[in-house]
């Protein structure tokens, strides 16, 4: 059993927005949405090491040292040698190109840590599919009891918790885990602790602008 | 209500040196009264890790039934804090 005080936020995000059943990206995600997410994660997940910092104009390299973490080195690395200071968002959109890959590289961690199990299956014989369900799910469970208990009570979150709140809320993920009811509920304090950290704040902008980007580009229907 | 109000934050604070004043303020804390006041009147700039700096202190006083004010901010800090939404957990004096 891996305790999820172990677990990056990208990896609690994708927990999260797998399927239990199928092992599988959850279908009411907007594949963009989650791209955006996981770029999110990471550039979360240095700040919360420390490593980055930002405000409303740019983010910034405050120590260039590795993490030890191959996927975050890896942004942490292209991060420190751009020469142009770019705002968060513009990071977003940036690594949210090389989505797919940084989530390939975290399933691949958390089926080295147990959490997650690879099933390969055939279809038809011959075309090999993946599927990635919980080994025993408890993960998943303590990330979604620690959410509710947060969003149900009037506590101050942790960064964590709050950044992890700000992903969930962005991408949608936050109507999977709660009921209609719920949700409406606790809208309000669901935006009060996405709202506390910029890089929420980009997010939820990038996955706005991007959505706007994508109606844009519909061709009416007359 | 006493208020312990001996603390006052000038000048930037953002990564390079939100570790000191984290630890300045924690240590700072253990002996808070009811509440403990932060002057903000001389800061000019503070970024994400310094906010987290706030809240961390606003949490581990709210946790002992105590709370953190701040104080002064100017206009600029003042915006900042109204968008990331502090005034609704943490109180904020003009």
């Amino acid at each position: 059993m891996t305790s999820t005080n172990q677990l990056s936020l990208a990896e609690e995000l994708l927990l999260i927005t797998l399927d239990d059943e199928s092992g599988r990206l959850l279908d009411s995600i907007k594949p963009f949405a989650f791209e955006i997410a996981i770029a999110a994660s990471l550039i979360m997940e240095l700040s919360l090491k420390g490593k980055l910092d930002s405000d409303a104009e740019k983010l910034f390299v405050v120590s260039a040292d590795p993490t030890g973490n191959t996927i975050l080195d890896e942004a942490l690395t292209e991060i420190t040698t751009e020469k142009n200071s770019l705002s968060t968002s513009d990071w977003l959109n940036r690594f949210a190109r090389k989505g797919d890959d940084f989530s390939d590289q975290i399933i691949e961690s958390l089926v080295t840590k147990g959490v997650l199990q690879l099933v390969e299956k055939r279809l038809f014989w011959v075309l090999k599919t993946r599927a990635y369900p919980a080994t025993s799910g408890i993960e998943e469970r303590e990330v979604r009891a620690r959410i509710m208990h947060l969003l149900n009570s009037d506590e101050i979150p942790n960064p964590n918790d709050a950044l992890l709140v700000g992903l969930l809320s962005a991408t949608g993920i936050m109507s999977r885990l709660l009921s209609v009811s719920e949700l409406a509920r606790l809208q309000s304090r669901i935006d009060q602790i996405a709202n506390l950290e910029e890089i929420s704040r980009s997010l939820s902008a990038a996955i706005q602008e991007a959505w706007e980007l994508i109606i844009s580009q519909v061709p009416l229907i007359h | 209500m006493s208020v312990n109000s001996n603390y006052k934050l000038v000048g930037r604070v953002d990564g390079t040196n939100a570790d000191h004043y984290d630890l300045e303020i924690s240590t700072l804390l253990k002996s808070a009264d009811q509440s403990f006041s932060i002057d903000l009147s001389g800061l000019t700039y503070i970024s994400s890790l310094g906010l987290r700096v706030l809240l961390k202190s606003a949490k581990t006083l709210k946790e002992q039934n105590k709370k953190l004010i701040l104080s002064k901010p100017n206009s600029e800090i003042l915006d900042l804090l109204l968008m990331s939404g502090f005034d609704k957990i943490i109180e904020i004096e003009e």
